[in-house]
């Protein structure tokens, strides 16, 4: 066995308890949050508290991802900076999508039409920060 | 308030006596007269452009000269929209009806019209009255709609 290979699925085990200790704090601390995940650098789920089995999880974030690419390429060329977040709207549904400051991942949020937004958007910056810290010094996902 | 600039002309040329007896009308008047209404009626909204489902621009108004390469901004936008529909079917959820870029000072809407013809951006800085904009936005899309079926 490769020692090196088993000291970084250590260090991946490690940082996905983390990273899943910060989105359950978030989720207690944010009853109106129906679910997180967020989305490593490549679009892949590196830790979920979402009811999805995981292939679906990975098209999902896949597409969170490309939408707040593009998002940002909408706000570019309009000559707009500083994208904060993106809500897709649904009938009875919300999804946030933001990248965290230093766009190493992003946060999904799902959330129900009937929840206040607005409690998320006051948390969302420090899970974003959260989710940085645990990733700082690891690989690129 | 500036003065409002379509990206094609929707005014009545009139130059001479023969054109002002028979007034030329662009084929999309009616279209930016709908974006026009829409803009003047929706506090704080400076930008509205309509991207077919490829992402192509067809209209825009713009309180000011605009200032953005549209064609990019469409395909953008329409790119976001497919993404966000995307992200809903992968967990599940029903369809997105809206996809909302949001940052500290501005907001960029982007709805499809009913049936998917077309997309429409909608970009909003300062004070913005995103009630009315949500109870109007779904009227404009119809309109959009109906003026594009007739093309």
């Amino acid at each position: 066995m490769d020692p090196t290979a088993s000291v970084l699925e250590s260090d991946a085990d490690e940082d996905g308890t983390a990273l899943d200790a910060v989105l359950g704090a978030f989720l207690g601390a944010v009853p109106e949050a129906t679910g997180v995940v967020v989305a490593g650098a490549t679009g892949k789920p590196i830790a979920s508290r979402l009811p999805a089995e995981r292939i679906q999880l990975i098209a999902a974030t896949a597409m969170a991802k490309l939408v707040a690419w593009a998002g940002e390429a909408v706000a570019a060329n309009l000559h707009l900076s500083g994208m904060v977040a993106i809500t897709i709207d649904g009938p009875s549904w919300k999804v946030i999508v933001a990248p965290t400051p230093s766009h190493a991942a992003a946060v999904v949020v799902t959330l129900d039409d009937s929840a206040d937004a607005s409690n998320i958007h006051i948390a969302l910056p420090g899970l974003l920060r959260a989710v940085d810290e645990s990733l700082e010094g690891l690989p690129t996902m | 308030m500036s003065s409002i600039w379509p990206s094609r002309s929707a005014e009545t040329e009139e130059e001479g006596e023969e054109r002002s007896r028979f007034p030329k009308v662009s084929w999309d008047a009616p279209l930016q007269d709908a974006l026009t209404l829409f803009l003047t009626s929706v506090p704080g909204v400076l930008t509205i452009v309509v991207a077919d489902r490829n992402g192509l621009p067809v209209a825009s108004v713009s309180r000011d000269k605009p200032r953005a390469d549209l064609v990019a901004v469409s395909a953008m936008a329409v790119l976001a929209m497919e993404a966000g529909r995307s992200v809903a079917r992968n967990l599940q959820i029903s369809a997105a009806s809206t996809v909302t870029v949001e940052g500290g000072t501005w907001k960029v809407v982007v709805s499809p019209t009913p049936t998917g013809l077309a997309n429409l951006l909608v970009m909003m800085e300062g004070t913005t009255n995103l009630g009315l904009l949500k109870l109007t936005l779904p009227r404009l899309a119809d309109a959009v709609e109906r003026h594009l079926e007739t093309l």
